[in-house]
């Protein structure tokens, strides 16, 4: 696992072309997923999405092999979000997200019929309006929890915070989670 | 059954999904569940609510993936194709830096020589002096800029394509 972070750091120090393409086909929908829990938004995702792969090319000799790569893309990735949301004179990642977004999930890949996609999409609308109504920052933490596996040391690193606070946020998102949930459902 | 032995089985609950328990707590936990029908559905509560939150569908499109792929590998070869360009420009930065400290000397005393001889004024051949010094360190900078504005039309070019 060492040798292959460490392989990698090379050919990201040398912008090897296969290797980014390689990269972003293994990564494409953990970022993207990852992106849509910070802004909520579809079209700013899919724009730090191509930004993002960009600063991994543009960065890519500041890669160290001691970090798992997700979590240092993941990093590049918020930090882009962040600046993003600066940029919107002091915006708050919440204060992005446009609850009528998040239509545009794509339907499971299993070719299912029209009415099986109907149904797919209306339950993924629903859903991820529910989801929307979660603060960014709790939403972050459960994707990384509970989508991406990351480690709780793991998450404080993406988040760039002490591990007390990643874990308090997860506790406090997964109540708030539970809560929407049964009352989404019910 | 005692109200704390709930209250600490659904802290168990949530702990075991966020940070993970000890086996001895684990072993508590499912004995504890076994038995309490109440607190077995606040379980399955979280268990559903972290199922439905995992179960939203959210891929990024395959026409995205082709675009930034696109984007990026473009960029990853410009970038190669920069830095095999950028090699003669820094041995012409070496050359020229080695070749004007060993060569000063006799430029300033021939330049001061031609002064003399021509009955110059001073501030005009150490005028020449400094233009002869800054020359090659301007035309390498004016060639790197060049190369530089070129490739990020050229980024640009392509991003908006």
């Amino acid at each position: 696992m060492e040798q292959d972070r460490q392989k990698l750091a090379e050919q990201l120090r040398d912008g090897d072309p296969e290797t980014l393409d390689g990269l972003i086909e293994v990564y494409q929908h953990r970022l993207f997923r990852y992106l849509m829990s910070l802004t909520g938004n579809r079209p700013l995702s899919e724009d730090l999405f191509q930004e993002t792969w960009i600063r991994v090319l543009e960065r890519g000799h500041q890669y160290r092999p001691d970090w798992k790569f997700e979590i240092w893309l993941f990093s590049i990735a918020r930090h882009l979000a962040i600046d993003f949301s600066r940029q919107k004179k002091g915006a708050s990642l919440d204060e992005l997200m446009d609850p009528e977004e998040g239509t545009g999930f794509e339907p499971p890949a299993d070719e299912p019929t029209p009415f099986d996609r109907t149904l797919a999409e209306e339950e993924a609308t629903r859903m991820t309006r529910l989801l929307d109504q979660i603060p960014a920052v709790y939403r972050e933490v459960l994707t990384l929890r509970f989508r991406e596996d990351l480690a709780l040391d793991e998450i404080a690193a993406v988040i760039r915070a002490p591990l007390p606070t990643a874990k308090s946020r997860l506790y406090r998102g997964l109540e708030g989670l539970r809560k929407l949930i049964e009352g989404g459902i019910a | 059954m005692n109200s704390e032995l709930h209250t600490r089985a659904k802290k168990l609950i949530v702990a075991d999904r966020v940070e993970g328990i000890s086996a001895a707590e684990h072993d508590w936990l499912e004995g504890h569940l076994a038995e309490c029908g109440e607190c077995s559905t606040e379980a399955s509560r979280v268990s559903a609510a972290i199922q439905a939150f995992r179960a939203v569908p959210m891929t990024a499109s395959p026409d995205l993936v082709r675009r930034t792929s696109s984007i990026v590998l473009q960029r990853a070869r410009q970038k190669r194709t920069a830095r095999r360009e950028s090699v003669p420009l820094w041995i012409a930065t070496a050359v020229s830096a080695a070749s004007m400290a060993y060569t000063s000397s006799y430029v300033w005393s021939a330049l001061a020589w031609i002064g003399r001889f021509s009955h110059m004024p001073e501030i005009l051949w150490q005028s020449g002096f400094l233009m002869w010094w800054f020359m090659p360190a301007s035309v390498l900078a004016a060639a790197a800029a060049w190369r530089r504005t070129k490739q990020q039309n050229e980024y640009w070019r392509q991003k908006w394509q």
